[in-house]
């Protein structure tokens, strides 16, 4: 199974973003977006590598990706 | 001062001793009034005895609590007027818990000939300051670019939804960049914008039917840094159950926006049935602790029925805003509609988080500190307003 994620980088992390993407694609995922400002990356991995993403040098956390944020129809009347 | 249960005496003093001087202090106190104190550094880690017959030396604080006679008392009075180390002699004061008292019933704020009630209750119209040179970014649906009570106004606009322009093809983006930045003299129908003259950065993170994504999120907040906006406003979330851990990733995004002048403002989320007794806690991702979460209030100044409450030690409404039957902008043809949510709070509170912004200065921290020093009490569980009702400076 695959699973959408948000890594964040450490604050070395976020001084050699390049390099940690580098680790992060060998480590088996898939980058969809950097995010520099923040030092989030957002992309997926299987199972199998969820492991070794969380283990990258400059990595400090992976959480999953929060299902879809959703609004009310406009015509609701409580948004 | 004639209420016998205010004020009062209890026929002790207190002597103020000099810092460091505690040790000499007591001695003093033996020497010129032949008062033997006790001293609670002399108790160890035992319960003192408030009632020994000449007094007691609280070391920690550098403060005697002693009983007098009129010559001590005189004696110690002249200690005091000298320099040695007894700096203070005051009578002790009767104190008493504090009680509340009933609050009177807020008058209601429904005359919308000139300003919307929200407008009014945050008394953004008696505000000299209006936003201007403060960038205010809104992530949400986009914006009706083209709707005449903006023409003229600075505008920055950025997609972050693939396929769509910034176009609000849903409404609530356009009717809480209104709310936060909008006019107060539109061609038709009540002001309703809090910081008239900020500039306007429009992120779009939520599609036409309203549906957006951490990628997309994250990065309007990136850019709203980048572009050195001080305030995001933020209506959108998902609910969370009781007890749910906030997200790190938010948090640590939040820590660096604001390590880079950037404070995000978020609604609460409208999960609660109040009417049913059913308070739902703060959805994500205002549950950050460094993430100002925003609760709705009604023009009577009751919690609105459906706004999140403090439900864990963490993830706790932080300030509320007017958030029922809130008139603002809508795309055209409409042009304007009247809607409910702690979304609507939210761009009242970033509106006048603009505001504090351009009148003193402050940005991040300081900026949320002045939000809530400034917030109105009100006489409602904490748990749902927190700090109170946001007020313009």
């Amino acid at each position: 199974m695959t699973h959408r994620i948000l890594v964040t980088l450490d604050d070395a992390g976020m001084s050699r973003v390049d390099e940690v993407v580098a680790s992060l694609r060998a480590a088996g995922m898939e980058i969809e977006q950097v995010i520099e400002p923040v030092g989030t990356i957002t992309g997926s991995a299987p199972d199998s590598a969820l492991e070794a993403v969380q283990e990258v040098e400059g990595v400090d956390y992976v959480e999953p990706e929060q299902a879809p944020y959703q609004l009310p129809d406009p015509d609701s009347d409580v948004q | 001062m004639t209420n016998p249960r205010q004020g009062g005496t209890t026929g002790r003093y207190l002597v103020l001793m000099a810092d460091d001087s505690v040790a000499a202090a007591t001695r003093e106190l033996s020497n010129v009034a032949g008062i033997n104190a006790v001293s609670t550094a002399d108790a160890g880690g035992t319960d003192v005895d408030f009632g020994v017959p000449d007094g007691l030396v609280l070391h920690q604080l550098g403060v005697a609590v002693v009983n007098a006679d009129p010559d001590q008392v005189h004696a110690l009075a002249q200690a005091a007027a000298g320099h040695g180390p007894i700096e203070l002699l005051e009578a002790e004061r009767r104190v008493y818990a504090i009680s509340a008292e009933p609050a009177p019933d807020p008058v209601p704020a429904a005359d919308e000939s000139l300003f919307t009630w929200g407008l009014q209750a945050v008394g953004a119209q008696l505000s000299t300051a209006t936003g201007e040179g403060i960038r205010l970014c809104v992530l949400d649906t986009g914006f009706d670019v083209d709707h005449p009570d903006f023409a003229g106004r600075a505008v920055t606009t950025n997609s972050f939804v693939q396929g769509e322009t910034v176009q609000d093809g849903h409404g609530h983006g356009t009717h809480c960049i209104g709310t936060s930045c909008g006019p107060r003299e539109p061609s038709t129908g009540p002001g309703y914008g809090v910081a008239y003259k900020a500039e306007i950065y429009a992120g779009k993170v939520l599609s036409n039917r309203g549906s957006g994504s951490d990628g997309g999120i994250l990065s309007g907040i990136a850019w709203a840094i980048t572009n050195g906006c001080p305030v995001v406003s933020m209506s959108l979330g998902a609910a969370t159950r009781p007890g749910d851990a906030y997200s790190q990733t938010y948090e640590t995004v939040a820590k660096r926006a604001m390590a880079q002048g950037t404070m995000i403002i978020a609604a609460a989320g409208n999960e609660s049935r109040r009417q049913n007794g059913q308070i739902n806690p703060v959805g994500h991702p205002a549950n950050c602790p460094s993430i100002m979460a925003v609760g709705a209030v009604d023009v009577n100044m009751a919690v609105a029925w459906f706004s999140c409450g403090t439900v864990d030690r963490v993830g706790s409404v932080d300030i509320v805003g007017p958030g029922v039957d809130v008139y603002s902008s809508w795309p055209t043809p409409l042009g304007h509609n009247r809607i409910s949510g702690t979304s609507m709070a939210t761009p009242h509170v970033a509106g006048v988080a603009a505001l504090t912004a351009q009148a003193t200065g402050a940005r991040s921290w300081e900026l949320w500190a002045r939000l809530s020093q400034t917030a109105r009490r009100l006489p409602l569980l904490s748990t749902d307003v927190a700090s109170g009702l946001v007020q313009a400076p």
